[in-house]
């Protein structure tokens, strides 16, 4: 599909992964609206790059997600791609996390991504045409101590996505939900800072493999990307063995100590 | 080492490219075409086997770098490099080189005379291929879709890049590296149009097969200050360059 001239939306453009998205859109030639929190944070998004229009909104605001992406569309036209790639992790244990952490990684991850989906959705649909990418998470799939947090917020983002593409078959939009394991960006860092434990230390992947991944399962017209080594194998065995999983994850955690039993899976 | 000023932003050398992504092809075609092709930059083509040249088509995804986001094709002749006593030293000459945006456009022009300019430039990755299709006024132009070969092992390498550009010779230095190489012989289908870009390759006998193409997954560059070059000069050393508006 070529670019140029096609308006993208980008959240989270000021770093990682929504970053890379954003310069990889621009050197297509697409206008690309480039979302974060402030502007001056989207500074390296628009260096040196004519088409990358920065704007600054919060996901978790509703007001302000109606608003600037109507500002987009009369700027620059119809959305031809929405990239949601904002959202944040608050590692840590349940017990040790505040109601109110644990409903702002909900509202920036979960919450974000709805409202964006919602505000470009309409004008999709009008048009017949728009890309849906959600950054979600391996994560997503695969719950892990101290990562109840974000693991529920992408499980929603996860399960968003998946109906949300089910009820878009016919209307020439497409959607795809990417589910990376730990990726090298400044989140991994923040992470690994706030709670060496929670990932553990685990090498994170590049952002172009998550955006490569995506580009794929566009091709292909699959719904979920998986990238990198693993991560397939690692769905496969959350959904096959939990409990193996878990003692194997139990292990990393604490030592060998005994696991709740999750029961046969339902037939 | 000097800054630049290019479309009101400042712009250092040694330029560095921190990610990019690159494809290549290279050919053998009929010597005397492409010293003609080349004629007007007073350089020569290194000969292979006697009367054939080597051309370089690629394609280049810069993701990250000094010169902001963009595509490029690159068309380049492997030239003898002047005033060498070596034989066999060669270097590259740039003889075309579009872009798909104003600023490295704007910068490749003012800081090494590189022939950019600025038109419709797509990059599809596939499954088995990868395809980068330049359109030139609504016209597709070139078409290179390269197989993905074998992983390779390719050296860092550090190449002279020729460039002609207003009756001036300049020779930059570029340095290259990366991960992830991939290559095989072959491995190349080439579509041309009909206008004049076109026209200069079908004279050169393209479409044809290649010798060999590749690609690398994340490249580093950096270029280095132009040097103006007189061939007409006894001992034809490269000089330093001074322009208007740089300050050293």
């Amino acid at each position: 599909m070529t670019f140029r001239g096609r308006v993208a939306i980008v959240t989270g453009a000021g770093s990682g992964i929504g970053l890379l998205a954003a310069k990889r859109l621009a050197a297509q030639g697409a206008v690309v609206a480039a979302i974060d929190l402030s502007l001056e944070g989207l500074a390296s998004a628009q260096e040196h790059s004519p088409n990358v229009y920065a704007y600054a909104a919060d996901v978790t605001d509703q007001e302000a997600v109606d608003e600037v992406v109507a500002r987009i569309t009369s700027e620059h036209g119809g959305v031809d791609r929405l990239v949601n790639a904002a959202g944040i992790c608050l590692p840590g244990l349940i017990q040790d996390q505040a109601v109110s952490d644990i409903s702002r990684v909900m509202d920036v991850n979960f919450g974000g991504t709805v409202r964006m989906v919602k505000a470009v959705l309409d004008g999709m649909i009008e048009r017949s045409r728009g890309d849906i990418v959600l950054i979600a998470s391996l994560a997503g799939w695969v719950p892990s101590f101290r990562m109840g947090a974000y693991g529920a917020s992408k499980f929603a983002v996860v399960a968003f996505g998946e109906v949300l593409s089910h009820e878009l078959v016919g209307t020439g939009l497409r959607t795809v939900v990417v589910c990376p394991p730990p990726v090298d960006t400044p989140m991994l860092a923040a992470i690994n800072e706030a709670d060496p434990r929670a990932l553990s230390g685990i090498p994170g992947i590049e952002a172009r493999e998550v955006l490569d991944s995506a580009e794929e399962a566009f091709e292909r017209g699959e719904l979920f990307a998986f990238p990198g080594p693993k991560t397939r194998q690692a769905v496969r065995s959350r959904r096959l063995t939990p409990e193996l999983l878990w003692r194997r994850l139990a292990r990393v955690e604490n030592g060998p100590a005994r696991q709740p039993r999750h029961g046969a899976p339902p037939a | 080492m000097a800054t630049y000023e290019v479309l009101g932003s400042q712009i250092s050398t040694p330029v560095e490219i921190r990610d990019a992504r690159s494809w290549f092809a290279t050919f053998a075609v009929p010597f005397e075409s492409a010293r003609d092709l080349i004629s007007y930059s007073g350089l020569e083509p290194s000969p292979m086997l006697g009367k054939r040249a080597l051309v370089s088509l690629g394609f280049v995804r810069y993701v990250d770098g000094d010169l902001g986001p963009y595509h490029e094709v690159v068309v380049a002749v492997i030239v003898r490099a002047p005033g060498s006593k070596k034989r066999g030293e060669t270097g590259a000459f740039i003889h075309q080189l579009p872009v798909n945006q104003p600023f490295t456009c704007a910068a490749g022009k003012d800081i090494w005379g590189f022939p950019k300019f600025v038109t419709d430039i797509q990059i599809d990755e596939g499954v088995r291929r990868d395809t980068g299709t330049l359109t030139i006024d609504g016209e597709q132009t070139l078409k290179i879709s390269i197989a993905h070969g074998v992983p390779t092992r390719l050296p860092d390498a550090s190449l002279a890049a020729y460039s002609f550009a207003d009756g001036v010779l300049r020779r930059t230095e570029w340095r290259l590296d990366g991960e992830g190489s991939r290559g095989r012989p072959g491995g190349v289908k080439i579509e041309l149009g009909d206008n004049a870009f076109a026209k200069e390759l079908r004279v050169l006998g393209f479409p044809r097969r290649a010798l060999m193409s590749g690609s690398m997954r994340k490249v580093r560059m950096t270029f280095g200050d132009a040097q103006i070059i007189d061939l007409t000069a006894p001992n034809s050393s490269p000089k330093s360059e001074s322009i208007s508006g740089a300050t050293k």
